[in-house]
């Protein structure tokens, strides 16, 4: 029975068998990586890690029906999930497109055969997914995809061209987006398909980030193959169900509440540069006080949505300005960070500053979701 | 001095200067850009005299306008130095000129310090060579290494006019801003999205008029800081700057979207200058 506030038994247990749990499995080699870095292959390791331990500890899939080897719990247990994991710095998963967006999908217009294909898969953390959605010509303005997926016998023939693909080398499977028809108009020519990424017509190609990371990936379909029976929902209506998820509340939820234990860590540490550090900078640096305070209005937001969710309230409008409110602030701190000229934590807000360019525009940039807000949210004319 | 100061517009002598650093910085991607030493076009800027051009004679607007033709286009190369250099002295055949600051930890920042022939002055007008003494070089931006000295090393080096050097730092990172301002307007002209060049849409159009007006109020910061009245104003007016062009690299950026995300498209090596630059003279 998923709980209806945080107050409730129900939360508190859970907050408690959870609590216990997480705190000693997370792996010792994450939990020092400050004082004894990792390299990427180590990280990969440990976040991949961290998905079996999560199916093997009982906790994969909080918000996922029961039928379907998940928790059958509520936006309460997830915000728990979430804030508890936090605090035991516990590893971020790389089990994300998967767990929120592909198996979510596959639960709401999945066949059975799809479902019993893939969704046990995805929990126990054996399948990786990717999200095959943006492209070079198709940011934004998503719906103007142009990799396609060709009928031929059995199933379709896709090529074309994925970019900002995260995951994409670890993947087994994409959730893809592809343009099924060449006659209908926009937004009813594209279809949802469960691609196998492990297949010779798939060819990855990392991406140099600004930072000189390397998180992204281009992806080049050459008539990969994709059978009839991995077409998810009808044919067509893709646009339509990518949008329409009931997840995607959580999504938001969820990806605030990461971004939350980011900037607290990030604030932390400008606050304790600010005291300790030689600082090159003569400029007023940004108050860490006011910083902190934005910081936990942010969690405080989002606890509220969540109990608002669970009780079966309408919260699209204040869930839609929760990713303008952490990427603006993100980018504030990150900024203040490298300002600072701090002499022993330079390279590391240098890192952090570069990366973070990045939180204002993935996932939808601060202006289409300002206009979202004004138009969707607030209704003001197009 | 301040009746020395006019508006920086463009002067013939600027014009021939960004035509010709332009042709250079045309025949290079960014990785091979930063890859080799460029030491040809060095030659060739000291056979065409401009490594004696200093404020002093050709006068304040051109030296600030030609550090700001610099400052769009990067090459790896200690210009700045030479153009605010006082010139007195053994002549500078053959070495690198450069200079010292004091950094926050007590330690000294040479800009190209890490090169072979870099060379800084010393009071009695010899040159003292650098490379020897560099303990550490911070490469972050590739077009401004900066190296570390240790503290007892510049003793007797003669230190810089930081009212000269610093309204010409405030105008190489002017033009770097400039540059990714360039970008962005080219971009948002150019960019189709929802059957529309993206600069149609009144965000990005405002993100880029503030960008503009960011800029023009730095220049204006370029004459505040060479009017300035003491060391303290001219960091006053550098730190503001400083504040302003950041906000119109980082702006760059978010009206590019994703691309000025990747390695490979550049922008942010001009991003990269301009916090350099800021960490070279403590603003």
């Amino acid at each position: 029975m998923a709980a209806e506030s945080f107050d409730s038994d129900e939360a508190a247990d859970f907050r408690a068998r959870f609590r216990e749990w997480v705190t000693s499995a997370v792996p010792d080699k994450w939990a020092r990586r400050t004082t004894v870095p990792l390299d990427e292959r180590e990280e990969d390791e440990l976040r991949r890690g961290w998905g079996f331990a999560l199916w093997e500890g009982g906790f994969a899939g909080v918000t996922w029906p029961v039928e379907y080897g998940g928790l059958g719990l509520g936006p309460i247990e997830e915000f728990i999930f979430y804030e508890e994991a936090a605090r035991a710095g516990a590893p971020d998963a790389v089990d994300l497109v998967g767990k929120y967006l592909a198996g979510p999908a596959i639960i709401a217009y999945g066949t059975d055969g799809q479902k019993e294909r893939y969704l046990e898969r995805i929990l126990r953390g054996t399948d990786i997914w990717c999200e095959g959605f943006s492209e070079p010509e198709a940011g934004s303005d998503l719906a103007n995809v142009s990799t396609r997926a060709d009928p031929v016998p059995g199933g379709f023939a896709v090529s074309g061209q994925k970019t900002w693909t995260s995951f994409a080398h670890a993947a087994d499977k994409c959730y893809l987006l592809a343009k099924t028809s060449r006659t209908e108009r926009r937004h009813h020519n594209v279809s949802l398909l469960l691609l196998d990424m492990k297949q010779p017509g798939v060819a990855i190609s990392p991406i140099r980030q600004i930072s000189d990371r390397y998180e992204f990936n281009d992806v080049f379909f050459d008539e990969a193959y994709v059978a009839d029976s991995d077409l998810l929902g009808d044919l067509n209506e893709g646009w339509h169900l990518a949008g329409l998820t009931g997840f995607r509340r959580l999504r938001a939820l969820r990806e605030g509440l990461r971004r939350y234990a980011l900037i607290r860590h990030l604030v932390g540490r400008y606050r304790r540069c600010l005291d300790e550090c030689r600082t090159g900078r003569r400029r007023a640096s940004p108050d860490a006080e006011k910083l902190a305070g934005e910081t936990e209005l942010l969690r405080w937001h989002i606890r509220r949505l969540a109990q608002a969710q669970a009780r079966g309230h309408q919260t699209d409008g204040p869930a839609s300005v929760i990713k303008v409110y952490w990427s603006e602030l993100l980018q504030r701190t990150t900024h203040a960070g490298v300002a600072l000229q701090c002499a022993e934590h330079e390279d590391y807000w240098r890192l952090e500053f570069l990366e973070s360019r990045s939180a204002t525009i993935a996932g939808g940039t601060s202006e289409i979701q300002r206009n979202v807000v004004a138009e969707r949210t607030l209704g003001l004319p197009r | 001095m301040l009746d020395q100061v006019t508006e920086t517009d463009v002067t013939v002598v600027s014009y021939e200067f960004d035509r010709m650093v332009a042709s250079h910085h045309r025949k290079f991607s960014w990785n091979e850009l930063y890859d080799r030493s460029h030491d040809h076009f060095w030659d060739g800027l000291a056979q065409g005299g401009w490594l004696d051009i200093r404020s002093g004679a050709a006068g304040l607007s051109t030296t600030l306008a030609l550090a700001e033709v610099w400052g769009r286009y990067l090459l790896p190369l200690p210009f700045l130095p030479s153009l605010v250099g006082d010139g007195d002295g053994e002549p500078a055949a053959g070495r690198r000129p450069t200079f010292a600051l004091r950094s926050a930890s007590g330690s000294w920042l040479v800009p190209f310090g890490d090169h072979p022939a870099a060379g800084i002055r010393s009071t009695n007008g010899d040159w003292i060579d650098v490379a020897s003494m560099v303990s550490g070089v911070d490469r972050f931006a590739p077009s401004l290494p900066l190296a570390t000295l240790s503290a007892d090393s510049m003793t007797g080096a003669r230190e810089p006019d930081v009212r000269v050097l610093l309204p010409h730092i405030v105008a190489e990172g002017l033009g770097a801003a400039w540059a990714c301002f360039d970008k962005a307007v080219n971009h948002a002209n150019s960019r189709v999205a929802y059957g529309k060049p993206i600069g149609s849409f009144q965000a990005i159009k405002h993100i880029i008029a503030d960008m503009y007006m960011n800029l023009e109020f730095a220049r204006s910061a370029v004459m505040w800081c060479a009017s300035a009245a003491d060391d303290e104003e001219a960091r006053l007016a550098a730190g503001t700057a400083f504040d302003l062009l950041e906000s119109v690299a980082e702006a760059s950026v978010q009206v590019h979207g994703g691309i000025a995300y990747t390695w490979e498209y550049g922008l942010h090596f001009s991003v990269r200058h301009l916090f350099a630059l800021a960490k070279l003279i403590g603003v």
